[in-house]
């Protein structure tokens, strides 16, 4: 894995919201990770863990406080060059949430989809931008008869689908997904996610995933990073943080997914994380790659702890 | 088997629009037996909140009863007058909604909105309805209950909102507590609590639960029988084993198969398409047009409730006797070998 190329690095980096004159918020608290090309990078966390901030952070929408961020190798927070900003702007899109909250009322499908190619000039007649539209509606399963709709039109499914549409429209590198599914029911879920595979195959695609739904992360990422209050606790390959999970935090996590059995469900037992088990007044606790590939937070006396416990 | 406390028979619910009537609630039967959960799945716009909100007598000023009957403790709640529901409503049967924030009132104290509802429907004083306030907020297990009544809601986080909300739904001892998608709103370690507390106080209060939710996850945690809705209609009710381990109707499969567990890999098999316009419902099996196990008798009539067991019953032509076999997705015949695991 590590002589995979990195598409993203995000270095030490923090975002810090003020509240009046001393109050703090640190949403993002010092965390680092990097993303290799063409994979699936899940984040989960609970409301105000700081996952939204994270990808906020990392398209430009909010500054950050300290730290960096690299994509392809070249720094991209901050001032940067009119060119690399619009490298930027045209390679990392995002996804959101709410279908209807993220597109425009007012425009048509096809504007919508389109604004992005005109942005970046990226067409050079009428023609041709409708076909790209035409083009990009049909990998989502829609079609030119929906080129001429408003959004409220379609339902909640179909709305998330012409965001996926606009986001692929430009030929991004990198798609940042915020709760891309959580608005949706169960059975569209399903094929919006089913959608997001297939693209990220045929396109070369890689996926910053953020989420708080557990077991359909695990189904979609191939690695995972667990984030509380701010730090980046666990990081791990899917496979290898359900199996070993090792921060307490992660395995209260794990522990109260729900899922579609009976029979474990009965069986159930939840762990419940309290923060006061670590003694971060004596040790000062940090990231440390505890196997290959699996990063825990923690003290030097807990990566003892831990090193007895994997399997 | 336990005593009925509610029956809910043929019940159709239609509201009026502009465009023509919404038929959102299109027939659906079933009792409520004393001190169970039940839990009603469906999708958006599946009918399972307007069921519970016409339980409740709650329907917007456009919705009406079209048809059916709701049976509780002898009164018929389709007929009853707004002033008779005020006995019932909060009273005997209670409600708990998906967003604690908006069933608070942000500008009184906690312990302010307990007391009144207590007062409201019981004929106590000051004194005795503010202890029982108090016992009430130790009843779901918020520390320190005295000092909390002084508080106000936004002085709580979400699940602690919550579990004001259900100690003012218990606060009557109702006899029915209905609960629609109370863990929604909730992150996942919050909801795993909530729905424990939940579990405690029915064992602890017998209170008959009907549990509104589209996660399957949860359902197979809280509830003892589970109804299936899809577009208006319950699709397949049973036990929670049977549905979970043994289930008939293709949109349960579907429901089964579009959610990933921790063991999934490859596709999901989603469920094409999206459910019907309940402006014009289609004729026959509305779910016809997203199986592909539909027969040409699904497009014609809609399938009646056939019986599978004592308390299995799932709405599809496949059941009938003249039905081609069919065998379901793998992931539910995998189901379907643990069903005798757990029947015994």
């Amino acid at each position: 894995m590590e002589n995979r190329e990195i598409i993203l690095e995000v270095k030490n980096l923090s975002r810090h919201f003020k509240l009046g004159m001393k109050k703090v918020v640190k949403a993002v608290d010092d965390i680092s990770f990097s993303i290799y090309k063409g994979e699936t990078f899940g984040l989960v966390g609970e409301s105000g863990s700081g996952k939204s901030t994270t990808g906020r952070t990392i398209i430009k929408l909010y500054k950050p406080t300290s730290g960096e961020v690299y994509m392809n190798g070249g720094r991209i927070d901050g001032k940067i060059s009119r060119e690399d900003n619009a490298y930027v702007n045209k390679n990392i899109q995002m996804i959101f949430q709410d279908p209807m909250a993220c597109l425009n009322p007012r425009m048509k499908v096809e504007d919508i989809i389109a604004e992005g190619l005109d942005i970046h000039k990226m067409t050079t007649s009428e023609k041709q931008r409708r076909d790209k539209v035409v083009e990009m509606l049909e990998l989502v399963g829609l079609d030119e008869q929906h080129l001429e709709r408003y959004p409220h039109e379609f339902s909640g499914g179909q709305r998330q689908r012409i965001g996926i549409a606009r986001a692929m429209a430009v030929e991004p590198k990198l798609i940042i997904a915020d709760e891309p599914i959580s608005a949706l029911d169960v059975s569209i879920q399903a094929q919006v996610i089913n959608l997001m595979n297939d693209l990220k195959e045929h396109k070369d695609l890689t996926y910053l995933f953020i989420a708080h739904d557990l077991s359909m992360v695990k189904y979609i990422s191939d690695r995972i990073a667990v984030m509380y209050k701010g730090k980046i606790v666990e990081l791990a390959t899917s496979e290898d943080l359900f199996k070993n999970p090792l921060h307490p935090y992660t395995k209260s996590l794990l522990s109260a997914i729900p899922l579609p059995d009976p029979i474990t469900e009965r069986k159930r037992k939840r762990f419940s994380y309290d923060a006061s088990v670590h003694n971060y007044d004596v040790e000062t606790p940090e990231i440390v790659e505890i196997i290959p590939n699996h990063f825990v937070y923690a003290s030097p006396s807990e990566i003892e702890k831990y090193k007895t416990e994997i399997k | 088997m336990k005593d009925k406390i509610l029956e809910v028979k043929d019940l159709e619910v239609s509201f009026r629009t502009y465009a023509g009537d919404v038929q959102a609630v299109r027939g659906s039967t079933f009792d409520l037996y004393e001190g169970e959960t039940l839990a009603i799945v469906g999708e958006s716009g599946s009918g399972k909140s307007v069921t519970v909100k016409a339980i409740m007598g709650l329907l917007a000023t456009n919705g009406y009863y079209k048809n059916g009957s709701i049976m509780f403790e002898g009164n018929e709640i389709t007929e009853m007058k707004e002033r008779d529901m005020h006995s019932i409503r909060g009273n005997k049967i209670a409600m708990i909604f998906q967003d604690p924030m908006t069933s608070l009132d942000p500008t009184m104290t906690v312990g302010k909105q307990l007391t009144e509802t207590i007062k409201l429907h019981h004929d106590v004083t000051k004194k005795e309805a503010h202890d029982r306030a108090v016992n009430l907020i130790e009843l779901v297990e918020i520390p320190e209950p005295a000092s909390r009544m002084k508080q106000y809601p936004h002085q709580f986080s979400g699940g602690m909102r919550q579990r004001i909300v259900i100690a003012m739904a218990l606060a009557c001892e109702p006899r029915i507590l209905i609960a629609d998608e109370p863990t929604t709103a909730l992150d996942v370690t919050i909801q795993a609590q909530i729905i424990e507390l939940m579990n405690d106080l029915k064992e602890k209060l017998g209170v008959a639960v009907i549990f509104i939710t589209h996660d399957l996850g949860v359902v197979a945690n809280v509830a003892d029988r589970v109804a299936v809705m899809y577009a208006g209609r319950i699709v397949e009710i049973g036990t929670s084993n049977e549905i979970f381990y043994n289930p008939y109707h293709p949109y349960t499969w579907g429901l089964m198969t579009s959610m990933p567990d921790l063991e999934t890999e490859g596709k999901l098999l989603a469920i094409p398409g999206t459910p019907p316009n309940l402006l014009h419902p289609p004729v026959g099996d509305a779910f016809a047009l997203r199986s592909e196990y539909a027969m040409e008798i699904d497009f014609e009539e809609a399938p009646p409730l056939f019986k599978i067991s004592e308390t299995h019953y799932a709405a599809t032509w496949l059941l009938h006797e003249y039905a081609p076999k069919v065998t379901p997705p793998a992931i539910i015949v995998k189901r379907k070998e643990r069903f005798s695991e757990v029947s015994e």
